[in-house]
């Protein structure tokens, strides 16, 4: 079915990959995807309140992420967001797409590995 | 604490945002979440400054969300798919990107955005800044509970309608006390109502002396007004204790706003009285100025019937009609007078105070904003041109759109909303022009317009200008947005095209601003020839070294109620004369008389007359502006006989015979036959003899249609010409006046020295009115004919440099350089005779509405019509000079390689 096809998906745009890797850790809700996504890029990206949920919610038309039910013990007032199954094999289809990019930019030797 | 209540005010700001900007789509699904996340990161924040940061960053997002989330361009921006189908744009969205693509635009060419938002700013400003002042003078209601039901009540009598003299009356009748009281008892038409009359006082104190207004008002008047006081309480119905009541300007003035002074004694004409309140700041009936009040008790019996001196001020009652009003006034008059032998015609003539006190600027303010609106006019026309100008060079990128599928309607849009950004630009730095406008026009009009003191900037002014802001834009961007959206994308974009032939469009453009200009400049010539014409008017007696002074005498130090007034009288008299004497031993002054009536300062008396023979019109009033003078009075003023003789101070004993002497206007009037010394004239039940007759002097306005038929009797009674100094002195007045007011105050600390200033200065003053209209509409030529120049240099050059190859063509063919200047110039000529025959022609009929203004020069005077016309068209040729020696200049081999 084309419409599950991840490669369509691909190129993924920045922010909704970082909320498909911040999810990837478990469903959560819009301010804990925030401070997933500042960990993930060590500080470098800080998305506002905003930008989040536009894409997220254009994630959820997509079918990639979805609504999921509150943990146990957690805030029962916030909605909390998990990865679909194409969630998770678009997250996954960029990432070997982005691994393959690196794999090229080492070869031109274009990568510094760290020693 | 702190931190809670400001991130509250975050909280709310957010949310406010987040409504405005964020498209419901977004909102509905999200907006709670995104508030609650804000919520949470702000709460996360660990210092002011992070906070700070992270506060901006999420308004930030907003704004971007606000750009991405809607739009054809939003999906591909953020969604994970690729575009859905396309929805047609909605309206608002397209201007959206239209207004951010004429921000670069703008910015692009930035020379043309300056010259035509400063241009817009000029026309706006100035519009902007009389529209400020038409809204203080003319529209701004009184600031009394719903003032549209007050009214000025005058009685008047229709058979004065066609005296000159009593014409004024005729308009605004005055009550006498009887007549006031019937009408009050008997009107059913006003919930309320009352009369007032003003007079002075002196007002004095250790401070000194001052002349003040003060008004006499009856009960009524309080409550047909509905003022409250501001401090203590109005006077009682029959208050007949001497209490007054003071303005807040008073009050703050001379008081120093001493919340103490009610229930105090204040000195008004040398006599106590006890200050029972003052009224709220706002209070201002428009047209009565006066600077305390007094209560008014009108008189019981019916003495005063002749004594009409009551203005009536009425508060309307709901769906009463004015006119019905006016019938029941005349109705009740008709019937007090019943005993009136002349079976006069009573009407009642209502008007709203405002429209009183405006009548005489209404008209002028009304010219001189039409005049401001003229000229926004030729300020859209300039931006109009500067458009179609930048445009030319947009031809490639307009085509390019239009092949790329770009409707023509797109087009135009695109193109307006470009002009109305421009429009909405200019009117913000039009209100920095209109604000300093405002200042410069209150400067300069006159302070005897209404209320000009009240004009300010404020929120109308600002919804006004917002207003011509889309209305300029609109104008000046629908003629470029219809020309150039009918751009034929082909034939643009084929190599080495030019701008196609809107050559013509532009012409058009500019001879409708030079036409504008034209009829402005034809206005301010006529009026600057009025106000020449009008300083060229001899006043009939020589205003150079000639010093006047206003005094005000304690006169109740002489006449008290029930004193002997011929002791009253001797001693006045003496007291005048030690006062003149003094004045007149000043080293430098020659001599001093004194008059009743002072010229130049409003002041005008006329009285009733019964000359010799003279047989009067059936119903008509024969009267006469009577003057009291010292038998000095003819020559301090330097005005000889033209025939017979002038007074002297012997005339002036009482037991000399009556004389008088009369103008040639009243001596021609009354005796047609020429026979004029020896006539008798009956004026207060004594006869004069008419000892000789002076050329017509002009003493109220150089005008001089009024106060034509003039008298001059000796003042028989020191009190009838005693306040009215008028100085025969080589003296400045810079000299004169500190040791006039020594002189004075050595006779008596009391007298208030007003008004001391050269005659001339007095007559300039009477011509401030002309003065200030003839400033204003020449600025506003001015700026007309600037705009248009700048509209002939830049169509002049653009059209040069569209013709460059063909200019090179002929000079290379031997074309003499000569020629080519000619082509040029005779091409900007034509533009500019069309554009201005075109003004003349406009001119012709739009200064109808200057008649009453324009004097001394006819309203179709050819010398100014032409004046302008040739001024017009010699600034033409000389804006298109430098284009055109640039074209007489092309190098042919260069032209033409390129």
């Amino acid at each position: 079915m084309a419409a599950r096809d991840p490669q369509r998906f691909l190129p993924l745009p920045t922010l909704s990959y970082y909320v498909l890797l911040a999810l990837g850790d478990g469903a959560a809700h819009g301010w804990a995807v925030i401070k997933r996504i500042r960990e993930l890029t060590d500080q470098a990206a800080n998305p506002s309140s905003g930008s989040l949920y536009l894409a997220m919610v254009r994630l959820q038309d997509d079918g990639l992420i979805a609504d999921s039910p509150t943990p146990a013990g957690d805030d029962a007032r916030r909605r909390y967001y998990r990865l679909t199954p194409l969630g998770r094999e678009v997250a996954r289809a960029e990432s070997q797409r982005l691994e393959r990019l690196l794999r090229r930019a080492r070869a031109l030797d274009l990568l510094q590995e760290p020693k | 604490m702190t931190r809670h209540r400001r991130s509250s005010l975050a909280h709310r700001a957010y949310a406010a945002l987040l409504r405005l900007l964020v498209p419901r789509w977004l909102r509905v699904r999200a907006g709670d979440e995104m508030l609650a996340t804000f919520a949470a990161r702000l709460d996360a924040a660990a210092t002011p400054r992070e906070r700070a940061r992270e506060l901006a960053r999420e308004l930030g997002g907003l704004c971007r969300v606000a750009v991405l989330a809607r739009g054809p361009a939003a999906p591909a921006a953020t969604s994970t798919v690729h575009p859905r189908p396309q929805r047609r744009p909605p309206m608002l969205d397209v201007i959206r990107q239209d207004l951010g693509f004429a921000l670069r635009a703008m910015r692009r060419s930035r020379g043309v955005t300056v010259l035509a938002v400063l241009t817009l700013a000029l026309g706006i400003g100035t519009s902007t800044a009389m529209f400020s002042v038409l809204d203080a003078v003319l529209l701004r209601p009184l600031p009394f509970e719903e003032p549209e039901r007050i009214v000025l009540v005058y009685p008047t009598i229709e058979e004065w309608r066609d005296n000159p003299s009593l014409h004024e009356l005729w308009q605004q009748g005055r009550f006498s006390p009887p007549e006031l009281r019937s009408w009050l008892e008997r009107q059913r038409s006003f919930e309320a109502a009352g009369g007032y009359t003003s007079s002075t006082a002196r007002v004095s104190s250790g401070a000194g002396s001052e002349r003040i207004a003060v008004g006499q008002a009856t009960a009524g008047f309080w409550a047909a007004l509905r003022v409250t006081p501001q401090l203590g309480r109005l006077p009682a119905p029959d208050e007949r204790e001497p209490v007054v009541l003071l303005t807040h300007e008073l009050w703050t003035s001379r008081y120093g706003g001493d919340s103490a002074l009610v229930g105090r004694d204040i000195r008004l004409n040398d006599r106590s009285v006890r200050v029972i309140g003052v009224l709220p700041a706002s209070f201002e009936l428009v047209g009565v100025s006066a600077d305390a009040w007094r209560p008014y008790v009108l008189p019981t019996g019916d003495e005063q019937l002749g004594n009409h001196m009551i203005i009536a001020v009425g508060r309307l009652r709901d769906g009463v009609p004015l006119a019905r009003a006016g019938e029941e006034l005349a109705a009740i008059l008709g019937g007090v007078d019943a005993a009136d032998p002349q079976h006069l015609t009573h009407r009642g003539h209502l008007v709203s105070p405002v429209q009183q006190a405006t009548a005489d600027v209404r008209l002028p303010l009304l010219i001189l904003a039409s005049a401001s609106l003229l000229l926004l006019l030729a300020a859209c026309a300039n931006v109009a041109l500067l458009l179609l100008g930048a445009g030319a060079d947009r031809v490639r990128e307009l085509a390019v759109r239009q092949a790329l599928g770009a409707r023509k309607r797109r087009i135009a849009l695109q193109l307006l909303v470009e002009s109305v950004a421009l429009g909405v630009a200019g009117a913000a730095a039009g209100v920095l022009v209109a604000l300093a406008t405002v200042r410069v026009l209150v400067a300069i009009i006159p302070a005897g317009v209404p209320r000009i003191g009240d004009v300010s900037v404020d929120v109308r002014t600002f919804g006004v200008a917002a207003l011509l802001a889309v209305a300029t834009g609109v104008i000046s961007g629908c003629v470029p947005a219809l020309s150039l959206s009918r751009v034929d994308a082909a034939e643009s974009l084929r190599a080495g095209a030019t701008t196609p032939g809107r050559g013509r469009l532009q012409h058009v453009i500019v001879a409708a601003e030079l036409a504008l200009a034209t009829v402005l400049l034809v206005g301010a010539g006529l009026l600057t020839r009025t106000l020449a014409e009008l300083q060229r008017v001899r006043p009939g007696f020589e205003a150079d070294g000639l010093f006047t002074a206003q005094l005000v005498l304690p006169w109740d130090h002489f006449y008290r109620p029930g004193g002997d007034e011929a002791a009253a009288r001797a001693a006045l008299g003496t007291y005048v004369r030690e006062l003149t004497e003094g004045v007149r031993t000043i080293p430098g002054v020659s001599d001093v008389a004194l008059s009743s009536d002072m010229p130049y300062s409003g002041d005008r008396g006329t009285n009733p007359v019964e000359p010799e023979g003279y047989q009067p019109a059936p119903g008509e009033v024969v009267d006469a502006a009577r003057r009291f003078v010292t038998g000095n009075y003819f020559d301090v003023m330097r005005i000889r006989p033209v025939q017979g003789r002038l007074l002297t101070a012997a005339d002036a004993r009482p037991d000399a015979e009556r004389v008088m002497v009369v103008t040639d206007a009243f001596a021609r009037h009354f005796w047609p036959d020429g026979r004029w010394l020896d006539r008798q004239v009956g004026f207060w039940g004594d006869t004069y003899r008419v000892v000789g007759v002076i050329a017509d002097t002009r003493e109220h306005d150089l005008r001089g249609d009024d106060d034509r038929y003039k008298f001059y009797v000796p003042a028989l009674d020191p009190a009838t010409a005693a306040d009215n100094l008028l100085i025969r002195t080589r003296l400045s007045a810079a000299q004169l006046v500190p040791a006039l007011r020594e002189r004075v105050w050595r006779i008596d600390r009391s007298i208030v020295v007003e008004d001391a200033l050269p005659m001339p200065e007095r007559i300039a003053r009477s011509l401030a009115d002309d003065r200030y209209r003839m400033r204003l509409m020449t600025a506003f030529s001015l700026a007309a004919a600037l705009f248009s120049l700048l509209g002939i240099y830049g169509v002049t050059s653009r059209a040069v440099v569209r013709r460059r190859r063909e200019l090179g063509l002929r000079v290379a063919l031997g074309a003499p350089r000569g020629r080519i200047l000619g082509l040029v110039l005779g091409e900007a000529a034509r533009v500019g005779t069309v554009g201005v025959l075109l003004g003349v022609a406009l001119a012709l009929v739009a200064t109808r509405v200057l008649a009453g203004l324009v004097w001394g020069v006819p309203r179709l005077d050819p010398l100014t019509y032409g004046a302008a016309a040739l001024l017009l068209l010699a600034l033409t040729l000389a804006a298109a000079l430098g284009p055109a020696r640039r074209a007489a200049g092309v190098e042919p081999m260069r032209v033409i390689r390129n």
